[in-house]
Formats: C-alpha cells, structure tokens, sequence
C-alpha cells in the first residue's frame, strides 16, 4: 500500500489501515519521543497523542516528502508544544561559560551502542536535547530550529556546540570506563 | 569534519525504534474512542451556542421589524363625550401664535384634570368666560363614537382683527344620560374615568423589579482546532512541593494535564434600573477537573485534580428588545472567583489568589408566566489571571459558558 492510499484510508476511518499506519511507524516515532523528553511512560503517552493527531489530520498529507518524515514532523511539534507547555524550554543565557572539549574519534562512536547513545542524548538538559535532536538527527537548520522555538538562530548554534561538549564529554568517560 | 561523530550519532538514533507492549495497540484504541468523544461533545457545544447567536440575532431582527402599535390617544372615545363649543368674539382671529387659551380648555375631551374641572364645573348650558385674544372662532369638538376619533370644525372664518374680547364657553353634552351622570354623581368626574380608558404609555414600567434566578452552565473551549483533540498541559512542580503524595524514590520532574469541561451552577438577584438597563449579582460555584499524570523513572501515576470555586459576578445587562413573551439582552460586567478548595493527590492544595475575568453575554429569557420566566445565554469569559493551579482556566484565556436557568420575578 503506497503512503497516499494509506493517508487517505486513515482519513476516512478505515480500522485496518490506521492498524497497518501504528504497525511502522509506532515503535520508531515511540524512540523519537524518548529521544526528546527522556522518560518512556511520557514517551509512550507523547507517542499515543501523536498517533490519534496523525489520524484525524491524515487528510493533509501532501505526497511531497514520505509519510513516514511527515509523522514525524507532527510528532516533533507536538512533543516541542509539550515541552514547552511545561516550561523546560528555558533558554540558557549565552553568558554560561564553555569549556572546550577534545572530541571523539568516528571509530569510538561507532563502538558505541544505539541504546548508549541514546541514553546519553535524552540525559541532556531539555533546552540542549531539543537542538541537538533537530539538527542532528532530524536535520534542521539552525533557521528552521529557530523559527520553531522562537530563538534567534546565534542561540540555536551556541546551544548546539554545548550540547556537543556535554556528549563529548559522556562518550569519553564511556570508553574510559568501559576500555573501548 | 567537524561534524562526523554527531553525523553517526545522528544516523544511529535516526533509524532506531523502541519496544513497545503488546496491549499498545488496544490502550491506543481506547484514548482515540475518547478523544473522539470530546472532540464530538466541543463540536456539539459550539454549535449550539452559534444556533443560539443566530436565533437571538434573528429574533432581535424581527422585534425591530415589527410594527408598532397605535397610539392610546386615537382609540376608544365614549359616547358621553361632550361637545365642547369655544365661541371667541368677532374681533378674534383664531390661530395658533395668537390664540392664548390653553389646549385643555380649547379641547377639553383630551382631559386633563384643569379640561375636566372647567367643564365639570360648568353644567349644561351655561356659559363660562376667558378672555382671549384670537378672533371669533366657533370650534365644535365632537366625538364621533363610530370612528372613535375626535374632530374640530371651524364654524366661521376668523377675522383678521385681534380683541380683548371675552370668549366665551358653551359646553353641551348631547347624550341625556351623560347629563344624568353628571347630577348623580355630582362630584365625581366623569371625565376621569373617561381618562382612564385612553392607554397611556407605561414609562419605565419595568423599574425596580427584582428578580431572582437559578442556573447552571456547562463550558467549551473557544479553540476548534487541533488542540481541542488533545487538552493537556504540564508544569514543572515546585521544589517544595508538599502538597501532593511523593514516590519514595524522588519526586516528580512534571504532570502532565487531561482537563474536563468546567462546570458551573449559581443564583443570581437582576435588579431592573429601567426599561432598558439592569444590574445583576449572585453566587457562582465552579469546578475545575483534571487528570494529573506524573512520570519518573519509567513509570507513571495518576490522580484526579479537583478545584472548587466560588465567585461573585457583577453585571450590567442592556435589554434590547422585549415583548410579552420574549426578552432579549446584552451583558457585560466581572467576576470574582475564589477558591474554596482542592485536592490532588490524595491531599488538600492551595491557590490563594483571587481570580477575576471579564464576562459578556447574550441571552434569551421565555415568560413562562408573568413572574416567571426561562432564559438561556451563552456567556463569553475571559480569565484576567491565570493563579498558580493549572487547570482548564490556565490553559484556554477564553471560555464559552452555555448557562440556562429560571428566572422569578419579585415585584
């Protein structure tokens, strides 16, 4: 079934088409909740809010991109309205000071697993995980960033090169303490 | 480059997915069923409070449509009315610059009590004097009881020429039992009770009725877009946080909101200033629901948010049409809400500030009987302040009360 067909039978309430929709994309938009809020019952919960918006707005998919990147742009805002909402989209003021950080080889990344990585990323402060997931994972531009969390995009770089230093710093001690 | 670990971090997490239960599917189910629910139940309320906008806006139409009735002062003139003949002197030129006798005593069927004095105490025949300086003029006022309207004819063509001359009165009744009244009753003025069968206007009829009503009101939010699928909102609680049940482990990082429809009841006391303006007061009770979930460590728990307010409403309605039957009007004014108490969690939370909003409202009230009466209005609130509990208030600045009552008018 082509993403279109599938849009438009989600659109007009088909059951089987809505369980064929959760079948792909469920589990991955579930990690990509956790990747920004970082516990998984909230994860979870985001995942299922996501799902019914992503039903009852089938109807506006536009055959542009895939099906699969628009769940996900849905689910990103719907998660960054959450986030906000609770107030842990703070900005952290550009004064904080930066302590630079010797970064990791390709080689040692590679060594380390997906589920380690992942930790680590949802362990950042929420304002910092939020950047680094839209630019790295997602692949937003520092414009695109700043035009969704109404930053100015000078803010949107510094928070993104600390939120590096932080993971830098997390992948060190990893391999220190694990030998790799 | 510079960015080749996060490059590889990026595409790892990219393409990575989580494990979810095997029951996911089916609590899936179950919120998209309830979700659905208040979705259909918002969509029903805003579109009967937009019926109700329009009925009242086609009602208002058609009371200023309708056509007015006839003035009291052409209906109804008895029989007995007498004729009242002003015959002015020769010299007298009859019109309306020079003509100083006042209106009664020219048309003393349209009674005042002065008209009715001077004819009463003239009996039939006789001749009573003013001096005017109109010319001769003979007007015969005659009541036609067929047409029920009163006419004045010019017996004779004013002279140009003004006098001092006395005019003279010459009241008559033609009907014998007017002139029977008048010998029975002696004393008693006919004429007043001719008065009273002409209608005149009731002005501010409608001061100082008090009325007294009973109402309840269910709300909506104003926003119809997606955001009205999902109702939730969150807040970091407070590192002080005593007022709720703690896990053992550590406390919550933040709650997550599922707000019900507020709810409301109240009495209220409309005082009428006049025809067009009232004041009203009263007691509002409201209660604020919500389904607080909390998350750490991988798990999660939930309790009901309960708030109970009490507020104090003042407003001032503009009546702008009312008949019988139907009343429409406008309302403006404010409210105060206090909180009377809260729980969550299993204990008693606190918000100490007082919560006012701007209200307007539309309404509609049905006389049922002369002292009763039914009303509906759709009343628009908008918060002032939000206070420190998050609830239904915090999250929509406007709501949309739907409140109908019964009204009983006092006097």
């Amino acid at each position: 079934m082509t993403d279109v067909e599938l849009a438009r039978l989600c659109a007009n309430g088909d059951e089987s088409a809505r369980k064929e929709l959760y079948t792909r994309y469920a589990a991955w938009l579930y990690a990509l909740c956790f990747r920004y809020v970082g516990d998984r019952e909230l994860a979870r919960d985001l995942m299922h809010d996501a799902m019914i918006k992503i039903f009852d707005c089938a109807g506006k998919y536009q055959p542009h991109g895939s099906l699969k990147s628009w769940c996900s742009r849905v689910t990103v805002n719907l998660v960054i309205d959450h986030l906000r909402k609770s107030r842990q989209m703070d900005v952290v003021p550009l004064e904080e000071s930066v302590t630079t950080v010797p970064q990791p080889d390709t080689e040692e990344v590679e060594k380390i697993p997906k589920e380690e990585l992942l930790r680590m990323v949802s362990q950042l402060p929420p304002t910092k995980r939020v950047v680094f997931n839209l630019y790295c994972v997602e692949g937003y531009s520092h414009k695109e960033i700043s035009a969704l969390l109404n930053i100015k995009e000078k803010t949107s770089s510094s928070l993104l090169f600390k939120a590096r230093g932080q993971l830098a710093e997390n992948i060190k001690e990893y391999i220190k303490r694990n030998g790799l | 480059m510079m960015n080749d670990w996060t490059d590889i971090i990026g595409e790892q997490l990219s393409n990575m997915s989580g494990t979810l239960p095997a029951d996911d599917w089916k609590v899936l189910q179950q919120k998209y069923s309830s979700s659905r629910r208040r979705a259909r139940r918002a969509a029903a309320f805003h579109w009967a409070g937009r019926l109700v906008a329009a009925a009242a806006a086609v009602l208002l139409i058609i009371f200023i449509s309708l056509p007015k009735e006839n003035t009291p002062h052409t209906t109804l003139i008895a029989e007995e009315i007498p004729h009242s003949h002003v015959i002015l002197p020769d010299s007298c030129t009859l019109s309306a610059d020079n003509c100083s006798l006042p209106q009664e005593e020219l048309h003393p069927h349209l009674g005042t009590s002065k008209a009715t004095e001077s004819v009463q105490d003239k009996p039939s025949g006789q001749e009573s004097e003013s001096t005017c300086s109109t010319p001769e003029v003979t007007t015969d006022m005659s009541a036609d009881a067929a047409s029920g309207t009163i006419s004045e004819t010019a017996s004779e063509t004013a002279t140009e020429a003004v006098s001092d001359a006395p005019v003279k009165i010459q009241s008559s009744t033609t009907p014998e039992k007017a002139t029977d009244e008048v010998d029975k009753t002696g004393k008693e003025n006919k004429y007043l009770a001719l008065d009273n069968l002409l209608e005149e206007p009731e002005r501010n009829k409608n001061r100082r009725k008090i009325s007294i009503g009973i109402s309840g009101a269910i709300s909506g939010t104003m926003d119809m877009g997606e955001k009205a699928d999902i109702s939730y909102g969150s807040v970091i609680e407070p590192a002080d946080s005593s007022y709720h049940t703690k896990p053992a482990a550590s406390k919550y990082k933040s709650d997550r909101y599922d707000h019900e429809m507020p709810v409301s009841f109240g009495i209220s006391a409309r005082f009428h200033l006049n025809d067009v303006l009232a004041v009203s007061t009263g007691i509002n009770y409201t209660k604020y629901e919500s389904k607080r979930t909390g998350y750490i460590q991988g798990h999660k728990q939930s309790s009901m948010q309960k708030v109970h307010y009490i507020g104090i409403p003042v407003r001032f309605d503009l009546i702008l049409a009312e008949s019988k039957n139907l009343s429409l009007y406008l309302g403006a004014g404010i409210q105060a809400d206090k909180c009377l108490w809260a729980t969550a969690w299993g204990k008693t939370i606190h918000e100490k500030e007082v919560l006012w909003s701007a209200t307007c409202a539309a309404g509609l009230q049905v006389n049922l009987t002369p002292s009763s009466s039914i009303y509906l209005e759709p009343e628009l609130s908008r918060a002032l302040n939000t206070g420190s509990l998050q609830t239904y208030r915090s999250e929509e600045n406007s709501t949309l009360y739907m409140r109908a009552g019964i009204r009983f008018t006092l006097k």
